[in-house]
């Protein structure tokens, strides 16, 4: 019986993945928006750098700089799954009923969706993009000290960051039950979560108290630590407790959307139908 | 079987004060009203049985349905299906296993899935075992003449489709009972005709409890033996499809148009009462008469009006059950002491 109850989970995953798969266009568009956002990034840090009496910044050569800026293209790309997406589609349609009906758990069915959402981005835009990235500047600006073992630890890092992306989507998509301006609250937490996980610039370039700060939120596990993971710049014990850390924010923000969700239900299925 | 105990659900509205002042105001009040959308609601379904539930917009039909597939919880009493109650957590999975649920105006399919996929999706969520699951599903496409869009995605289906998969979607685990909430809201006729067959061939095979709330009368006529009508949050009449149609009396309209002219009055004078009343247009030329069906047979009017007049046409309607249905809301709109369903406003 568990096993069955587990399939009937994954096929969600199944079904999220060939969501992904549905869009040509917009599949196409998020590759070129990868790239773009890298391009332009990799610009930016070439001004700064050759204005700059200094060849290192914040810990970063450019060539690794460069890296940083692809990397944090792809992951925004990849780990951004569609939780919230989701819902507000589900509440503003008036589907959300519809999925309640079925003997099935809400939340972990939109959970296994993000799982298949992230592993077709993870296959369809993150590899290519990131073979493609890593080559260029390895080949092109003279990167050195990337590891294999490294690239193979920043895909688990990635999933664990699609999940805390996912919980991130189930908390604020619940918005969608008491607002109509979810795009607003979207594109908001878009920008501000992807800032503060170093999906712009470095953390290491904040100033040392919001380092500080940060280090007490989940947001750096976001983006920063499978980028770093990537450049080989985080120890193993490091790494451990970043693991650590993201599982722990996991249970703990999983807890939390949990019960602001049995209270967000309540509001849902009032409205007319 | 289904059994609905005295349930009530209360929504509480916020009162939302007029003009810029009173909705800033409102965004500190706490001032609501509660509104009965189901006031004490009490019916028996038994396995098998059709039944049309119906209301006017707004009578609480779609709450209680929400109410009987576990999306909401009742303010108050009970509904038991087969012994549990849907709206409790621990009770609720086993009872959706048994119902399935159309809405005609939503669909629960999955929007960019093609049809396969989203019943391979259904078929693991209801736990269906493999060799059923094919056998119903080739059923269904023959049935529903499915098979041009199986492998579409939802989202490119047409209505008169999409309506025909989502029942398709609702039957595939072979739910003893099956919600129908306005299926062929917005269909053309051809359509509605052939879904309508549908629901009554699956009906029939599989001996589905029906409920069905629809405003196409029609629907009702040809599906359902019962009917409960709901209006303002309370049940007006619980009883057979023939007694609703003669709760008013049997009674049907018979035109006659004829080359001279009618005397109405005559017609009248000469079968009494049985003929309830008469009204002349085209300058008396066409006539109807309302006749009570159990004192006066169409054809004895008839047999009349051919022995006294040249007539020309002759149009017969009965009356429908949206008449009565009319009526009946009527009646109580008149009857009422105004409320519907608003409850005070408290602090």
């Amino acid at each position: 019986m568990r096993g069955n109850r587990l399939k009937k989970y994954l096929i969600f995953t199944r079904s999220g993945f060939q969501t992904v798969l549905a869009y040509r266009g917009a599949l196409l568009l998020w590759f070129i928006g990868a790239m773009v956002s890298a391009v332009l990034m990799g610009l930016v840090w070439w001004a700064i750098y050759s204005f700059s009496p200094q060849s290192v910044i914040a810990g970063y050569a450019f060539p690794q700089m460069l890296m940083y800026v692809i990397l944090s293209a792809v992951v925004g790309e990849v780990i951004y799954t569609d939780t919230m997406g989701s819902i507000t589609d589900d509440v503003r349609w008036g589907l959300i009923g519809m999925r309640l009906m079925k003997p099935i758990n809400y939340r972990v069915q939109l959970g296994f969706a993000a799982v298949g959402d992230f592993l077709a981005r993870i296959i369809i835009i993150g590899i290519p993009v990131l073979t493609a990235g890593t080559l260029t500047v390895v080949f092109g600006f003279g990167l050195k000290g990337i590891q294999w073992y490294n690239i193979l630890l920043f895909l688990p890092a990635c999933f664990l960051s699609a999940l805390m992306f996912d919980v991130f989507g189930f908390l604020f998509g619940q918005l969608a039950f008491r607002t109509q301006a979810m795009f607003g609250v979207a594109s908001m937490s878009q920008i501000v979560i992807s800032f503060l996980s170093g999906g712009i610039v470095p953390i290491s370039l904040f100033p040392a108290w919001a380092q500080t700060v940060l280090a007490y939120t989940p947001f750096p596990t976001l983006v920063s630590l499978p980028v770093r993971i990537f450049l080989g710049q985080v120890g193993w014990m490091e790494m451990l407790i970043g693991f650590a850390i993201s599982v722990a924010w996991l249970v703990g923000l999983n807890v939390l959307a949990h019960f602001a969700y049995k209270s967000s239900v309540k509001h849902v299925v009032v409205f007319g139908g | 079987m289904i059994e609905l105990k005295n349930v009530e659900k209360y929504f509480k509205k916020p009162v939302r004060g007029k003009g810029v002042w009173g909705m800033f105001k409102s965004l500190f009040s706490r001032k609501y009203t509660v509104v009965k959308a189901v006031d004490g609601v009490s019916f028996t379904v038994h396995d098998g049985e059709s039944v049309g539930y119906i209301g006017a917009n707004g009578a609480g039909k779609s709450t209680t349905i929400k109410m009987m597939s576990g999306i909401l919880t009742p303010t108050g009493g009970e509904i038991l299906i087969d012994g549990k109650h849907p709206y409790k957590s621990k009770e609720r999975n086993a009872v959706l296993k048994t119902i399935g649920v159309v809405f005609g105006q939503k669909t629960q399919l999955w929007y960019d899935l093609p049809l396969t996929e989203t019943y391979e999706l259904l078929r693991y969520i209801y736990d269906v075992p493999d060799d059923e699951y094919k056998k119903r599903l080739n059923e269904l496409i023959e049935l529903l003449d499915m098979k041009s869009f199986m492998d579409a995605p939802v989202r490119t289906l047409s209505l008169g489709q999409r309506m025909r998969a989502d029942l398709a979607a609702a039957m595939l685990h072979n739910p003893k009972t099956l919600f129908l909430d306005e299926p062929t809201i917005g269909l053309d006729v051809l359509v509605k005709r052939n879904l309508v067959d549908a629901i009554k061939k699956l009906k029939a095979e599989y001996n589905t409890t029906l409920i069905l709330t629809t405003h196409a009368m029609s629907d009702i006529e040809l599906l359902c033996e019962r009917v409960i009508i709901l209006d303002a949050g309370k049940v007006l009449f619980d009883g057979s499809l023939e007694e609703v149609k003669h709760m008013f009396g049997d009674t049907r309209d018979v035109k006659v148009t004829c080359k001279t002219v009618i005397d109405g009055e005559s017609v009248k004078n000469h079968f009494g009462d049985a003929v309830i009343k008469h009204a002349a247009e085209d300058g008396g030329h066409s006539v109807t008469f309302t006749i009570d069906g159990t004192k006066l047979t169409t054809g004895e009017l008839l047999n009349y009006m051919f022995a006294n007049y040249e007539v020309a046409d002759v149009k017969i309607s009965e009356t429908g059950i949206e008449q009565v249905v009319e009526k009946i809301y009527e009646k109580d709109r008149a009857q009422g002491d105004g409320t519907n369903g608003e409850g005070d406003a408290r602090e």
